[in-house]
């Protein structure tokens, strides 16, 4: 009985190493293939990726529950200890803000009646669907996150994503409970935007570093630290004017962009549901009466 | 009859725990923990799991666990289809070939052998993410990454170690 035992032994080992060995080039293998196929954007393996992260989003947003409460509680804490100078800061915010309210209402008087006057209906319609964040931008390479809304909510791909002030990014790849949100400063990224009051327009162009860079300004542009980048709208896919962030740096035309979130820390994100206006271009309103 | 069935069945499912386990690693590592600037250097938990488990329990690691496990961090993560289970893949074809040399030797040849094997996947994985996008990649953060993934390795191979003795060893 040993004795057969063991030859069986000595003809079986060699033959399962050999399985091995070929399962080992066969997974390789499959593997580069379906990084080739992902490079050549194949619908399917979106869909691959689309399926896993709907089954896997129940299981982040239970994993991410605890951290969020010890996040939410280290929030607390800090501003228990910042309380008296939140305070001063909101009545100097406060009084500030009724002021701009007066000018708001003035404004918006001013603009209804000069729409009127101008019969223009160009109001993007705009939806909003809150989503929380189930996923870190994880890794080195790229600069994504996962949050727990998808085409059941309405969301599609293309979708402009923001965060209580800001523009934050688009979406990417929309599940039915799950979509993914690709971030300005990711490597992918780009943006038409409009910086400053000039409104110049260029493309937020993200480099995975925290401060993505406008490209294609206009030489003539004058940009300086501080100013405004908002979205333009330009070609039709955004909605125009999200607040993205602020000048950080100009130098050797390379301006950088800080974004007005931390986008290290989004907990909650809105994103827009955005129809693209239709022109309201009948031709007897330009042309006037023949 | 029944009892041995039921037996069987058992010790099937308790050996799944070395793939569930890299699962839960998976999720944890794409999980946001709101730290600045932890996010692109999370430890490479997958990697460690799989290295562990080809080393130690190969026939509960098998080829293909690491190929989905790979596919499943690509999804969560958001990088391309494919790049994960190429080091994943790698890392358990090495370790099963090389594992003779780890198996029964102290703890600090075992981490040795993490360090290179982390390095090169560090290294490879950088290589797959400049060639696909065609542009090379700052390298600091995946220096930063390998470093903490090989400090925590002790801390983890110690935790697979207590779930093989408790739950793998009285499975039989």
């Amino acid at each position: 009985m040993r004795m057969r035992g063991g030859r069986i032994t000595r003809i079986a080992m060699p033959i399962k190493a050999l399985a091995q060995r070929f399962a080992f080039a066969l997974l390789l293998a499959l593997s580069l293939a379906l990084l080739a196929m992902s490079r050549a954007d194949f619908v399917w393996a979106e869909r691959a990726r689309v399926a896993i992260i709907d089954v896997a989003e129940p299981l982040l947003a239970a994993l991410s529950r605890p951290t969020q409460l010890a996040r939410s509680a280290m929030r607390s804490f800090e501003e228990m200890m910042h309380l008296q100078e939140e305070n001063q800061r909101l009545r100097q915010d406060n009084q500030r803000l009724q002021h701009w309210q007066q000018v708001a209402l003035r404004l918006e008087q001013d603009n209804a009646l000069l729409r009127r006057l101008l019969q223009v209906n160009t109001d993007p319609q705009m939806a909003f669907v809150t989503a929380r964040v189930v996923s870190e931008p994880a890794g080195a390479f790229v600069r994504t996150v996962l949050v727990n809304a998808g085409q059941r909510d309405g969301l599609k791909r293309g979708d402009a994503v923001t965060a209580d002030l800001g523009f934050v990014g688009r979406v990417i790849e929309a599940g039915q409970r799950a979509a993914r949100v690709l971030l300005v400063t990711d490597l992918n990224s780009r943006i038409p935007v409009m910086v400053g009051t000039a409104r110049s327009r260029g493309i937020l162009a993200g480099d995975n570093g925290p401060t993505p860079r406008v490209e294609y300004l206009p030489g003539s542009a004058q940009v300086s630290v501080g100013d405004r980048v908002v979205t333009s709208g330009d070609g039709g896919l955004l909605p125009p004017g999200l607040a993205i962030g602020e000048v950080a740096s100009v130098s050797d035309n390379i301006v950088r962009v800080r974004p007005l979130v931390d986008l290290a820390r989004i907990e909650w994100v809105q994103v827009v549901r955005y129809e693209q206006p239709q022109p309201n271009l009948s031709p007897s309103k330009f042309l006037g009466p023949r | 009859m029944v009892v041995e069935s039921a037996k069987l069945w058992q010790v099937r499912l308790l050996g799944l725990t070395p793939a569930a386990l890299s699962l839960v690693a998976v999720l944890l590592a794409a999980v946001p923990f709101g730290l600045p600037f932890f996010g692109p250097v999370v430890p490479g938990f997958a990697v460690m799991s799989v290295f562990y488990w080809s080393i130690f329990r190969p026939e509960l690691m098998p080829g293909w666990a690491a190929f989905i496990l790979g596919l499943v961090q690509d999804a969560l993560t958001g990088v391309p289809f494919g790049a994960t289970s190429i080091i994943l893949v790698l890392v358990q074809g090495i370790c099963l070939s090389q594992r003779k040399v780890f198996v029964g030797k102290s703890f600090a040849i075992g981490w040795w052998g993490f360090v290179l094997m982390a390095g090169g996947a560090a290294a490879v994985s950088w290589a797959i993410a400049s060639l696909y996008a065609l542009h090379l990649y700052d390298p600091r953060p995946v220096v930063v990454q390998f470093v903490l993934t090989v400090s925590i390795y002790p801390a983890v191979a110690w935790f697979f170690g207590r779930i093989e003795i408790a739950v793998l060893r009285r499975a039989g």
